[in-house]
């Protein structure tokens, strides 16, 4: 079948980690991003649960994708997404009690997190299981990289610590804001120029004619 | 709790001191992307007040008649993407027939609302309010709605500031490393360290609004106060 | 009539997955709630009753019982003597609400401790009200019955409004509970 052709499961699986990072290249799911991340244990407990959900809903919408409706499509996604949420919200509260109540409404709203409707629209509705897992461990770890990284930054520089332990000297002047709300805009800006100024180094020294197109951002619109 | 005040509480703190976007950081999608222009903003923040209030009416409904009374929390989260989606498809369908020309400026954006993380949050929002406490303490329509307005009119508010400054933006010298979306974000950094100036004032608000109360019982009862 | 019945059969045929995943959803859905719900509902209850030993010195137990200013935890020691009282209350502090548990003596009339249970004052500055040094100070008993910010506790600097909560939220608890001297 013609739509069973497309990236392979390694593909897709390093295809996630970093050249299509579902944050930093393709700028899904900012919500998370920018809400759990003023301390790394609770960006890592977020990505552990997105990753699990993204694989679990892969993997199903996977095997049913011959099934599958175009009108009823998107329906179908949200209904086994939405299940898998609540199955995580319940096992967060009854194992990881401290972490749930940390994460409050943001661990329902990774309902609408657009990275896995996306995932599940690109890869799973076209690919075989074993494609559709590979996908998600790759889009999922890509996403836990961008957590941890701007966790691991602000609640250094927020709280001079690191998952609670101290990092940094005691004279440290505590930059309070960045654990603060304004400090999740200013640390992924940062580190997204960062990144962009990194990219178009690189294309510079490769003498790549086209040094535009690697900064062009595709942000999805008015979703997620 | 019946009051006014507390209904203007609630509303003030979605929109200024606890602002969506800033604050809570839901819809950050449409806040980055459709913040371009400001007349599109502010299409995209009225669709948003439009269906969040929809959504919280209904969402309240179902909580309070349906899933509170049969313990059926375990499908809150089922339950309200079910009513997003649908209320979304009725906004449409009215927008529609009812207004053409209205349909014409926020058509685009309708089927992409359902995934905008604001509703959802109003929706929970409300659930935790409605289904986890005692039936004393739980959320009438009004405050459910109050929370739905103040919260739409704080996304609008923050979406607006934020496409004029991205027009302004457009005739600044931004550093190449920075231009597109981290300068935006850096912007709306700054933006929510202004908003963080409200934090603190619903406990003034709360204090004038009883001192107020107050007074004016006192006059009802004739009493100078 | 017939085309009415067959447009119907129709749309029940398009929904079939829809519906059978429903159904799917929902059992499994019940059936995790049932499994798991008691464990949520226990570790909701710990939060609370895991303070209390701390709160109330030579307490191990505790059971929940209703009082002029609602829910209240009486506390208990190995021999089921009562050993003082825990009360839940909040207080509006800087940036939403201060939920916190009291300790109290048996008569009701003396702190033995206070625990903050859940804030979400600014990180660094108001949130030290959580630190154990300062709710300490709630120990000593003030002369005047009530404690007083800047004489019986001291006022963070830089968090004021947050310590004026917690001190006005313990002040509230006493003047409920102290007054009424018969056992609820």
């Amino acid at each position: 079948m013609n739509s069973e052709s497309g990236p392979t499961p390694t593909e897709r699986f390093i295809n996630g980690i970093l050249p299509e990072n579902p944050v930093f290249r393709q700028l899904l799911g900012l919500c998370p991003v920018l809400a759990v991340t003023a301390s790394l244990a609770s960006a890592l407990t977020m990505s552990a649960a997105v990753l699990f959900v993204l694989l679990c809903a892969n993997v199903c919408i996977s095997l049913i994708r011959h099934l599958l409706r175009p009108h009823v499509r998107i329906v179908v996604f949200t209904l086994i997404i939405a299940g898998f949420v609540t199955l995580v919200d319940l096992l967060m509260g009854a194992f990881f009690y401290p972490m749930s109540k940390l994460l409050g409404p943001y661990l329902p709203l990774i309902i609408v997190n657009c990275i896995i409707i996306c995932r599940c629209e690109v890869c799973a509705s076209r690919q075989t299981p074993l494609h559709a897992a590979a996908d998600a461990i790759g889009q999922g770890l890509g996403f836990t990289l961008a957590l941890g990284a701007l966790g691991a930054v602000r609640e250094v520089l927020g709280a001079g610590s690191l998952l609670g332990h101290r990092v940094l000297p005691a004279a440290w002047p505590e930059q309070v804001v960045m654990i603060l709300p304004p400090g999740a805009f200013f640390a992924f800006g940062l580190l997204l120029a960062a990144l962009n100024a990194l990219r178009s180094a690189r294309t510079a020294r490769r003498l790549n004619p086209s040094p535009t197109e690697s900064l062009a951002w595709k942000p999805s619109e008015a979703s997620c | 709790m019946e009051t006014l005040g507390s209904l203007l509480l609630i509303a003030l703190g979605a929109a200024l001191i606890h602002n969506f976007v800033l604050s809570y950081f839901v819809g950050i999608c449409p806040f980055i992307g459709v913040s371009r222009r400001v007349d599109l903003a502010f299409s995209m923040g009225c669709a948003v007040t439009f269906v969040v209030c929809v959504a919280a009416t209904l969402s309240w409904t179902l909580t309070t008649f349906l899933l509170k009374p049969f313990g059926l929390g375990i499908l809150t989260y089922i339950s309200y993407i079910v009513v997003i989606a649908a209320s979304v498809q009725f906004v449409e369908l009215y927008i529609r027939k009812a207004h053409p020309p209205l349909y014409k400026s926020f058509g685009v954006y309708l089927p992409l609302i359902t995934t905008n993380c604001a509703i959802l949050f109003t929706c929970l929002e409300i659930s935790k309010n409605t289904l986890l406490v005692s039936s004393a303490e739980a959320w009438g329509l009004h405050q459910a709605l109050a929370l739905a307005l103040g919260g739409g009119a704080g996304f609008t508010l923050a979406i607006v500031l934020m496409s004029g400054l991205r027009q302004e933006l457009e005739f600044c010298d931004v550093p190449k490393a920075f231009q597109g979306i981290p300068i935006v974000l850096i912007v709306a950094g700054v933006l929510a360290l202004a908003f963080m100036g409200f934090t603190g004032s619903d406990q003034g608000l709360a204090n004038a609004f009883r001192a107020g109360e107050v007074q004016v019982s006192a006059l009802a009862e004739g009493v100078t106060p | 009539m017939n085309a009415a019945l067959a447009k119907c059969k129709l749309h029940l045929k398009r929904s079939a997955l829809l519906l059978c995943l429903s159904l799917i959803i929902g059992v499994s859905l019940g059936a995790a709630d049932l499994l798991l719900s008691p464990r949520i509902l226990a570790n909701r209850e710990a939060e609370t009753t895991g303070q209390i030993p701390a709160l109330v010195p030579g307490s191990t137990h505790s059971r929940r019982q209703t009082s002029p200013a609602g829910d209240i935890h009486a506390a208990f020691n190995e021999t089921d003597a009562l050993q003082g009282w825990v009360l839940p209350v909040s207080g509006r502090g800087f940036a939403g609400p201060i939920e916190l548990l009291i300790g109290l003596t048996p008569a009701r009339e003396r702190v033995t401790g206070v625990y903050i249970l859940a804030q979400s004052e600014t990180p660094g500055l108001g949130s030290r009200i959580t630190s154990p040094t300062w709710l300490n100070e709630f120990k000593t008993r003030p002369e005047s019955g009530r404690y007083r910010l800047g004489r019986d506790i001291d006022g963070l600097s830089g968090a004021t409004i947050s310590s004026a909560a917690v001190v006005d939220a313990v002040n509230q608890a006493l003047d409920t509970l102290a007054k009424p001297q018969e056992a609820f």
